[in-house]
């Protein structure tokens, strides 16, 4: 049996066979995800702020009876925080990722970086007035001190709750940050610990300090809350994704309906001409090879046809046609325009090579090495090539500095069908242009 | 204060979608729930251990170790084909509640188990120091949230095919005091060091974790339709833009050339003004599909193809049945066997190309016949390509696609049953 590079291609497709990249990974990334959890930060806006103001009056109430204004000066950042952030809420519509960051930053990073000073001030406030509870209170009554103490909890875990639920902090779209989903996960724990390491060292009674334990765990609830958060969003976002396909669907039905044989016809048309106009042919391979792109675009996650992957639309509509089977492997992350343009001429024309010479298996690989992109397309053999197309190929690559050469099989035009059936194969390699990567 | 978000009509609550996302999260929720229920039981066990008065807090336990053992039960009975006729006879009785707002078994019996562990914590290890029943008591409180979260942040609360009695709905809003006063009112009368009573209401006011959950939960699922609508638009939208982006300018450097080329590319230019017309036409299309229900009108799409078949210098005729009205589902699926079947034709070299949509009795025939070459075996129809798509659709409204292939022509006939 004949080695040939597309085994390579045969191999490594069994881990990394085309899968439409997704603009999205995890349940809790994405510009859904955001619109979702936009959502419900603003219906839990009322429910906080009404918690946050019992838990202001309860302890401003217990400093009053102190008359120690130092300790209810201290408490107003977090008065002023929490009437500062009464109606702060994410706009449930995720950020425009279209935009440049020249175009968007100024304002939006602005309003971002704002947003985030105030809100860790909002919970170094609380930790102040959960300080203040503790140690300001040692002359009070037990039940007292328990209350304040009780109420700073509450103030510091709805905080911190409401940070951890709010998209605008840990952005799904397009992805959270690690470092964001990680203090997100430790969000509770790392507030227990905050406010025990607070709280325990103030004068207590003995047996006083397990009570106080056990109010300090309240910020725990951070950890349920979170977990239903990404639990539920993860299915909800799904779920829309899953009943909004349908749009998707009906529009690339009628799109492919009204132009598939049109675009057909045009690169047939356009065949004869390769000669006297290579460019003109060049064009109808690309028409046609970008309609079937975007039938990637079936897939809800994809935002855009003209990724990389994409190209592998082109590699099915192709083999199936002549009820062949293909395959393409894609080792580059950006294709700059001109590429992509020679990436599609290079697969149409090897494609069509090997399936006119009876090809039932294709495998093909895009990758870039060492500044130069090499395309390697290759198929079973059961006849010898229809090569007709490829001196035009030759002297289109040679215009780019690019080179065709065979890999693979052998002369013999006589091969068993299946697993033993040589592969016949070309690879294609030129310079690559800026910004494919 | 989430008991504000609870109290929602369930007229508005009760949805298709919302009652889905929560049926898909179920199983997880369930076992993630299951695990901290386990742990709570594992505290209790530990503490009943450390007392003299095992028999009293074995007692009190049990409830909340059957309820432990039930749902390991369910968990084997639901996953799998259950043995034996009581765990058939189980899943039965699981199945027949799910999505209803009843209680079953394992429900029934974990709440008598949380009722157990704030009795057993409050009143049977008596012996034991006061945090370690309030550690106790705190388990069974954490217990009680957790089985309340299990009834009352679930999709029977959202599935649109019933309605709970007031009482119900009453009952989920007030979910947390329920739990606080349960706590309280059980072991607030308990032998207790004084001071410890406010550690039992510290210990009870875990209980409004439940409707700040269910809450959550209800804010994450409420009112989904017009975000899928807004994502049905946006992808609609984008697959036009996405399209008209990448092809137009192809097309028109490439019309360009074609007239710069003169007579020899005069088909070339045709097809190119003929794609270029498609795409223009692509968004009133789609609206047309927005407001007439999905598909062309037929006429729109024999105009088309005879207009195509024009630019590529073929010969075409449809004939479509005067005054024929057809329901959505068959003018959508006519519309693609005539697109598939004469596109198909056009491009494989056949001059001459007839079209006919006809109606046999209860049956819908579109009928493609053309004089170009036969089709060569394992192409048409293979995995995945139009042909393929277009059979199965046919096999499911009962019809078939069939070819005759001869020598002078070829006949192609797409025929399933009408849904008018």
């Amino acid at each position: 049996m004949t080695q040939h590079p597309a085994d390579h291609a045969v191999r490594s497709s069994r881990s990394s066979a085309f899968r439409p990249r997704p603009a999205i990974s995890g349940r809790l990334s994405g510009r859904l995800a955001y619109v979702v959890a936009s959502r419900q930060a603003g219906g839990l806006v009322a429910p906080a702020l009404t918690l946050r103001i019992i838990g202001l009056v309860v302890v401003l109430t217990v400093l009053l009876q102190l008359e120690a204004p130092f300790a209810v000066a201290a408490c107003l950042p977090a008065v002023a925080i929490c009437m500062l952030r009464a109606r702060s809420a994410p706009v449930p519509v995720a950020p425009d990722r279209t935009r440049s960051k020249a175009q968007s930053a100024p304002a939006a990073g602005r309003r971002r970086t704002r947003w985030i000073v105030i809100t860790w001030i909002d919970l170094l406030s609380t930790l102040i007035v959960v300080t203040l509870a503790a140690w300001t209170t040692a002359g009070l009554p037990a039940n007292s001190r328990y209350l304040a103490v009780g109420a700073a909890a509450m103030l510091h875990a709805v905080a911190a709750t409401r940070l951890c639920l709010d998209p605008r902090w840990y952005r799904p779209d397009p992805r959270p940050r690690r470092l964001s989903r990680r203090l997100r996960a430790l969000a509770g724990p790392l507030g227990v610990v905050a406010c025990l390491a607070l709280v325990l060292p103030a004068p207590w009674e003995p047996g006083e300090r397990t009570i106080v334990t056990f109010l300090l765990l309240l910020p725990l609830a951070n950890v349920a809350l979170t977990q239903d958060q990404d639990l539920t969003m993860g299915r909800v976002v799904q779920l829309i994704r899953t009943e909004a396909q349908d749009g998707r669907q009906a529009v690339l039905d009628e799109l492919h309906g009204t132009l598939s044989a049109n675009l057909r016809l045009l690169e047939q048309a356009a065949q004869p001409l390769r000669v006297t106009s290579p460019r003109l042919y060049e064009l109808a391979v690309g028409a046609n090879s970008t309609l079937r792109e975007t039938l990637s675009l079936a897939d809800p996650r994809l935002d855009s046809a003209a990724q990389p992957q994409t190209l592998n639309a082109l590699v099915r509509t192709l083999t199936m046609a002549v009820g062949a089977s293909g395959e393409l492997t894609i080792r580059l992350d950006r294709l700059a325009d001109a590429d992509r343009d020679l990436v599609r001429l290079v697969l149409n024309d090897l494609l069509a090579t090997l399936l006119a010479g009876g090809a039932n298996r294709v495998q093909a690989t895009v990758e870039l090495s060492q500044g130069s992109l090499g395309v390697t397309v290759a198929g079973d053999g059961h006849g010898r090539p229809v090569e007709h197309r490829l001196p035009p190929l030759r002297q289109r690559l040679a215009s780019v500095g690019g080179t065709l050469s065979h890999c693979g099989g052998s002369d013999d035009v006589t091969r068993r069908p299946g697993r033993d059936a040589a592969w016949h194969g070309y690879v294609v390699a030129w310079p690559a242009s800026p910004g494919t990567g | 204060m989430s008991g504000i978000i609870l109290a929602q009509p369930q007229e508005l609550r009760r949805d298709r979608l919302a009652s889905l996302v929560l049926l898909r999260r179920l199983a997880t929720y369930t076992i993630r729930i299951g695990v901290e229920k386990l742990a709570m039981v594992a505290v209790a066990v530990a503490v009943t251990l450390a007392s003299d008065q095992r028999l009293l807090g074995w007692l009190a336990l049990l409830p909340a170790l059957i309820g432990t053992a039930l749902n390991l039960l369910a968990l084997v009975a639901t996953q799998g084909t259950p043995r034996g006729r009581l765990l058939r006879r189980y899943e039965t009785h699981l199945n027949s509640i799910e999505g209803r707002p009843q209680l079953n078994l394992p429900a029934f019996v974990e709440c008598l188990g949380a009722v157990g562990m704030i009795v057993a914590g409050a009143w049977a290890v008596t012996d034991l120091p006061d945090v370690w029943r309030l550690v106790y008591v705190a388990a069974g409180t954490a217990y009680a949230c957790l089985v309340s979260c299990s009834i009352f942040d679930d999709n029977a609360w959202y599935n649109p095919k019933v309605r709970s009695p007031t009482w119900q709905e009453v009952d989920r809003v007030l979910c947390g005091v329920q739990v606080c006063v349960l706590v309280l009112g059980v072991s607030w009368w308990a032998p207790w060091q004084p001071g410890e009573r406010i550690g039992l209401v510290v210990v009870a006011a875990i209980g409004f974790t439940v409707p700040l959950r269910a809450g959550a939960t209800q804010l994450l699922v409420a009112d989904l339709e017009p975000l899928v609508e807004a994502e049905r638009q946006r992808g609609t939208r984008l697959v036009i833009e996405e399209t008209s982006r990448e092809l137009l300018p192809i097309l028109t450097e490439l019309r360009q050339l074609a007239a710069e080329l003169g007579p020899d590319a005069a088909a070339v230019q045709r097809l190119a003004d003929s794609a270029l017309s498609g795409i223009a036409d692509i968004p009133n299309q789609v609206a047309h599909s927005a407001t007439q229900g999905d598909g062309q009108p037929l006429q729109v799409v024999a105009e088309r193809l005879s207009s195509l078949a024009r630019a590529a210098g073929r010969d075409l005729t449809v004939t479509l049945p005067p005054n024929l009205s057809l329901v959505d589902d068959d003018r959508r699926l006519a519309s693609q066997a005539m697109r598939d079947l004469a596109g198909n034709s056009i491009s494989a070299s056949a001059t001459r190309i007839y079209v006919e949509l006809r109606q046999i009795g209860p049956r819908l025939v579109v009928i493609v016949a053309d004089d170009g070459h036969p089709i060569p075996d394992g192409v048409w129809k293979s995995p995945g390509s139009s042909s393929a798509a277009l059979e199965a659709k046919l096999a499911a409204r009962g019809g078939s696609l069939s070819v005759e292939n001869s020598t002078l022509n070829k006949l192609v006939m797409a025929t399933w049953v009408s849904a008018g």
